[in-house]
């Protein structure tokens, strides 16, 4: 009984530790996020960083550094501890190479981790997780005269608001830039040019880096994945960058079915595929199957489970249509499929076809009978000879 | 009618007496170590606030109880949920997954250990929508990478109610893995985009 009491007192301990742990949350930064300093032979340099522990409990890390350059760092502290809701402090020191032969970006990481201990937690298959952030050392080796590195972000489509590309250009060269200037273009899904867009007009000092902007509002496009290119021209100088975006609708397509032959006088399950062309998560998504013979009467009618469908995905639904009493022959089923306050709807020819399970069942009973016949005959063979034989003494 | 106006009055003055505390503890709130505010009597003021890199990992655990040898469960349809990640920081980052170095692999049977089948991940929407850029991010099961990171999330937005990211996890236990309690913790590294 004690032993008893010992083993339930034992799991509900156990029960609880997992269950705070599982509801522990795992959060680390690190700041300044990046720090870029232009190449200079033999340089020393000090950098504060900030740890921060937004969690109610004490957090231990480990700091360390990697990368190109993390041979030139000197660490202090490998280690420390942040109470709760406190922001701890590190310093590094920093020298530079003597000389770098290449032009570029040399990318060196100071990180921090929180220190697990062991394996993941719980009984059965369990996975565990900690966080850790990284804050990069960019030591820039200029290129000879004119050079600059781009990126292009797409802002978010809201509807009736125009689309914002941003082009984000850093100057690499040694000399300054006098002129730079962008040109978006804008590829639909066939990869069509459907739109040239014209960005803001900057001039940049070497080192520094700088934005252009192009607004765009997007007007009767179908959905899809389209493409936007943008070419930077700094000083008669070409550089390109691209990203893809999508164009949504609060639309989802019904693309096929599992099967279109169904057997009579089952329950035969099925599936709808589905495909989401929206941006968010769709909820409560059902599809209502109507199925019409010749004379556009319906003869069966039923539903799916509510479901719901990620962004952009596509997924399967299960439905189940019984084909008790319905007749062998060819109907055309209507799927609507209902969404918030929203439908679209596709049709398909089913066929009902002879249920293989049932000719089974009389190939089974027919050979059980030819068995058995054949078996009555044997007996009555044997029957006769006995009798026979009987009279013949 | 005296001591009802003297009833409002009370009444009155502590509503002010707490907005006024209010308003001064907005204002203390206001003044964080990351933001540095200088200026003059004038009125002109610089403000610098300088960028930081923040993760959380709001699920940090995935249990998946009693599972047979041979077969396979995923996180995809919540049972059980899977990691939810959230941009806490001031910067789009992009955030790598290994396992952690102080972590053994999950199965060591046949066709277990590290990037294998035995154990994956993706990357999935969490229900406030995209958040990462999906053209770099991955987004089908991909084999966990043993202690080598690889970039799961690219592009991992900060703007509020636009910050968050599911981990999907999937696991194949070898026909011939040992029986007893299998584990392996895996770390999630952010850094800026």
């Amino acid at each position: 009984m004690i032993k008893m009491k010992y083993k339930i007192i034992k799991i509900l301990i156990c029960m609880i530790f997992i269950g705070l742990i599982s509801i522990q949350v795992n959060s680390i930064g690190i700041s300044p996020s990046r720090i870029i300093v232009p190449f200079e032979p033999n340089m020393e340099k000090s950098f504060t960083y900030y740890i921060l522990n937004r969690e109610d409990t004490t957090t231990n890390v480990q700091i360390y550094t990697t990368g190109e350059f993390s041979d030139y760092v000197t660490l202090y502290e490998t280690s420390m501890k942040i109470g709760p809701g406190e922001t701890g402090q590190f310093t590094i020191d920093f020298k530079m190479p003597s000389f770098i032969t290449e032009p570029g970006t040399y990318d060196t990481r100071i990180g921090v981790v929180e220190i697990v201990g062991g394996n993941g937690i719980g009984a059965g298959s369990s996975v565990g997780a900690v966080t850790g952030v990284e804050s990069q050392l960019y030591i820039r080796v200029p290129y000879p005269g004119k050079y600059i590195s781009t990126r292009l972000e797409i802002g978010k489509l809201v509807v009736n608001e125009p689309m914002i590309f941003k082009i984000i250009v850093d100057s690499l060269g040694k000399e300054d830039i006098d002129s730079l200037s962008g040109i978006i273009k804008v590829y639909d899904p066939e990869k069509n040019e459907i739109t040239k867009l014209d960005t803001d007009i900057k001039n940049l000092k070497a080192g520094e880096t700088t934005e252009l902007y192009a607004k765009w509002t997007p007007k009767d496009l179908r959905p899809g994945v389209y493409k936007a290119v943008a070419v930077v021209n700094y000083d008669g100088k070409i550089s390109e960058t691209e990203s893809e975006f999508n164009i949504g609708d609060l639309l989802i397509e019904v693309v096929n079915i599992s099967q279109k032959t169904f057997e009579q006088g089952k329950i035969n399950k099925f599936d709808i595929g589905i495909q989401s062309l929206w941006n968010e998560i769709i909820d409560n998504i059902y599809a209502e199957i109507k199925v019409y013979d010749n004379n556009k009467n319906i003869i069966s009618e039923f539903k799916t489970e509510n479901t719901d469908v990620r962004p952009w995905s596509f997924k399967d639904i299960n439905a189940y249509w019984d084909t008790t009493n319905v007749p062998i022959g060819t109907y055309n089923a209507n799927i609507i499929l209902n969404y918030r306050g929203k439908q679209s709807q596709e049709n398909f020819e089913f066929n009902v076809v002879k249920s293989k399970g049932l000719d089974m069942i009389y190939l089974i009973i027919g050979g059980l009978a030819l068995v058995i016949i054949l078996l009555i005959i044997f007996i009555l063979i044997i029957y006769l000879k006995y009798k026979k034989g009987v009279k013949n003494e | 009618m005296k001591e009802i106006l003297r009833i409002i009055f009370i009444f009155g003055s502590i509503i002010l007496l707490f907005s006024t505390i209010t308003i001064f503890k907005e204002d203390l709130m206001l003044k964080q170590p990351l933001i540095s505010i200088t200026g003059n009597i004038i009125g002109t003021a610089n403000v610098t606030i300088i960028s930081v890199v923040e993760i959380t990992l709001v699920t940090n655990s995935v249990n998946f109880g009693t599972v047979t040898a041979g077969s396979s469960k995923n996180t995809t349809t919540n049972n059980p949920p899977p990691f939810l990640l959230r941009n806490d920081g001031s910067v789009k980052v992009n955030v790598t997954i290994a396992r952690s170095s102080n972590s053994t692999a999950l199965f060591n049977g046949t066709g277990g250990g590290d990037n294998t089948t035995s154990f994956q991940f993706e990357a999935a929407v969490a229900t406030e929508g995209i958040s990462a850029d999906p053209a770099c991010s991955i987004s089908t099961w991909t084999n966990i990478p043993g202690t080598n990171p690889l970039i799961v999330l690219c592009r991992f937005n900060y703007v509020d109610n636009n910050d968050e990211a599911e981990i999907e996890l999937l696991i194949r236990p070898p026909s011939d893995e040992p029986p007893g309690t299998k584990s392996e913790s895996l770390v999630f590294i952010a850094s800026e985009a």
